[in-house]
């Protein structure tokens, strides 16, 4: 009986730490986004109108970016970027895919990506249109092999780059660093529309401090709100919120982006909600487990009742061989769920993904585990302590 | 030190009801040895569990030390069962995967006695009882006569005012039954232990101070 909800726990527990493991790997703070904690993104544009006849919803357009996220009050680093697309190169007849992401000098700023050789692109060769990338050290690979890459050229989508700078891998799933190849924003032939204010790119925001969060969001919210709108025909409006990346998720659930309103309480609810939901089918399972497993036990509580237990101490028992129950599956779920996620980057399903533990996500295990030690064991611990002695003795309990 | 005044037990299954004790009036001093006697399903079992708080009375009063036991809490009764009740079962009621100091000591751990002492204590009891040298086998692997002196020495180990010995020798043959009724005895007459016993055997009932004889849930003089 035992073994089997062992089993039971371990199993849970396995799929919800595979899942705190990869909401960490896409949201948690770890290089290159190690600044999470004051980076604002500007990731969403929704152009409405008026009369709600229409909306269109976007990744922000260079001229939104350009013209009302620049030098916005607190703030230490402004970037613009496109979102990462797929580029084809031919490498002695080899065809070689790599995904490329246009972007500025303050890009480098904003993110904190570990350089192997050489450096990022500067201002001034971003301002001259200078022909530099930084590549990632997979591309090193693809391209040049174990030699080294700076001050080479690399030729992608037919146009000739030089090499200046190699950076670790950086997994997809961090969509706002993720590329295999940087190159500077304004080598992209059309990339400056000032009109533009839904496109497809992002502005990353890296402010003094988190508490000067507010004082951006209503600087630039005060821009926005009289954005000039000609050439965005017929939209009467443009809604964009300097935001966390979580932030904007929360928001694209909830309203789809047509509302500036924070909805991040309601996903954090939602995410706690779905875990307790997930969390509580298995534990009714085990709950049955350990009823049952308690009733055998029948002679035993009656025994430590007649000779003196309280109700109260038989629940403290109970839930703390229950707790050590769920401990002991939570490291094996541990062991096991260390395996899979390995296996699953080895595999690379996801380019680059390296699943890895940290302290936070133990932390996030521990607080699982107890949780569902105690969600688990507070019914048949309570139900348990309060049996008649008499009744347990004898074991007529039901 | 224990009374009951006109004590009642049903038991209800559905529409069902048995009257198990009827109108019991009893009184039991400190240092007391009686026996209860009376054909199967007389309430004697009955009466021994209401007397040590493992069941309470349908109606009536139970006072033990003169405190009206309807008036105290759940935890209250677990202390006094802790404190000063030791029961002994027919059917030993030891934990089968626990050693014998394990199983001895249960009653002090709803006390604040240190683990050392717990053992000491143990140790003292399990040695008046003949089983010095088996501490930590498993209740398996010892006889029936065994097995209840270890069940002894767990109710002996809190140094109880009322021990509550339900047939204690009924699984036994008769000369292990012999053995535990002079541990019994012995007991009794070192210490200033109430012993309340019930048993069918006449001849152990006749070696204690009292006879209380039960016929359908009520005394019978």
């Amino acid at each position: 009986m035992t073994f089997v909800n062992l089993f039971g726990i371990t199993f849970t527990l396995v799929i919800l730490f595979m899942l705190v493991a990869l909401l960490d790997h896409v949201f948690g703070n770890a290089s290159p986004e190690a600044n999470q904690n004051r980076t604002l993104g500007l990731y969403r544009a929704n152009l409405v109108r008026e009369d709600d006849a229409g909306s269109v919803a976007a990744l922000p357009g260079y001229g939104l970016l350009d013209r009302y996220g620049r030098d916005l009050p607190a703030v230490e680093a402004f970037s613009i970027s496109t979102l990462f697309r797929r580029a084809i190169s031919y490498v002695e007849g080899r065809r070689i895919e790599s995904y490329i992401k246009y972007t500025d000098a303050a890009f480098w700023d904003v993110l904190s990506f570990e350089f192997i050789e050489g450096k990022p692109f500067s201002r001034g060769e971003v301002r001259d249109s200078l022909r530099y990338a930084v590549i990632n050290e997979a591309t090193r690979e693809r391209f040049f092999g174990t030699n080294t890459a700076l001050g080479k050229p690399i030729t992608i989508d037919t146009e000739v780059f030089v090499v200046m700078g190699v950076v670790r891998n950086v997994s997809m799933l961090r969509i706002v660093p993720f590329a295999d190849v940087w190159l500077p924003i304004t080598t992209l032939h059309d990339y400056y529309r000032p009109d533009e204010l839904a496109g497809l790119n992002f502005g990353l925001i890296l402010a003094r401090s988190p508490q000067d969060f507010d004082i951006i969001r209503r600087a630039f919210s005060a821009r926005i709100a009289s954005a000039d709108m000609s050439g965005n025909a017929p939209y009467d409006k443009v809604i964009a919120v300097p935001e966390t990346k979580f932030d904007t998720m929360a928001r694209l659930v909830f309203t789809q982006g047509k509302s500036v309103a924070n909805k991040t309480p309601h996903l954090i609810l939602m995410i706690v909600l779905s875990g307790i939901v997930f969390m509580i089918l298995p534990s009714i399972n085990l709950i049955n487990l350990n009823v049952s497993r308690i009733l055998e036990r029948s002679d035993e509580i009656g025994i430590r009742k007649a000779f003196g237990a309280s109700s109260a101490s038989l629940v403290f028992q109970f839930l703390f061989e229950n707790l050590l129950l769920s401990i002991m599956g939570g490291f094996v779920a541990l062991c096991i769920s260390l395996l899979v996620l390995q296996g699953i980057s080895d595999m690379g399903i996801i380019p680059y993904a390296e699943f890895q533990l940290n302290y936070r996500i133990l932390l996030y295990m521990i607080l699982i585990t107890v949780t569902f030690g105690l969600l688990s064991g507070l019914y048949p611990a309570w139900r348990m302590a309060h049996m008649k002695p008499i009744d347990a003795l004898r074991g007529r309990v039901t | 030190m224990i009374e009951l005044r006109s004590v009642d037990k049903v038991y209800s299954t559905g529409r069902l009801e048995t009257l198990a004790l009827a109108g019991i009036n009893l009184c039991i001093q400190s240092g007391e040895f009686i026996s209860v006697m009376g054909p199967s399903g007389s309430g004697k079992s009955t009466l021994l569990n209401v007397m040590g708080l493992l069941d309470s009375p349908t109606r009536g009063d139970l006072f033990f030390n003169d405190m009206k036991v309807e008036d105290l809490s759940d935890r209250e009764r677990a202390r006094i069962r802790n404190t000063s009740v030791g029961f002994i079962f027919q059917s030993f009621h030891l934990i089968r995967d626990l050693p014998l100091i394990d199983n001895v000591q249960i009653p002090l751990l709803y006390r604040r006695i240190s683990g050392r002492e717990r053992h000491r204590r143990c140790r003292d009891v399990l040695e008046r009882v003949g089983l010095g040298s088996r501490i930590h086998h498993k209740p398996g692997q010892l006889s029936g006569g065994q097995q209840q002196r270890a069940a002894i020495a767990r109710a002996i180990v809190g140094d109880p005012q009322l021990i509550l010995a339900d047939e204690p020798t009924g699984n036994l043959d008769s000369q292990m039954g012999d053995e535990i009724m002079t541990l019994l005895q012995q007991l009794h007459s070192d210490s200033n232990t109430a012993i309340v016993m019930v048993t069918h055997d006449a001849r152990l009932a006749d070696q204690t101070q009292r006879i209380v004889r039960l016929f359908d849930g009520r005394q019978v003089h």
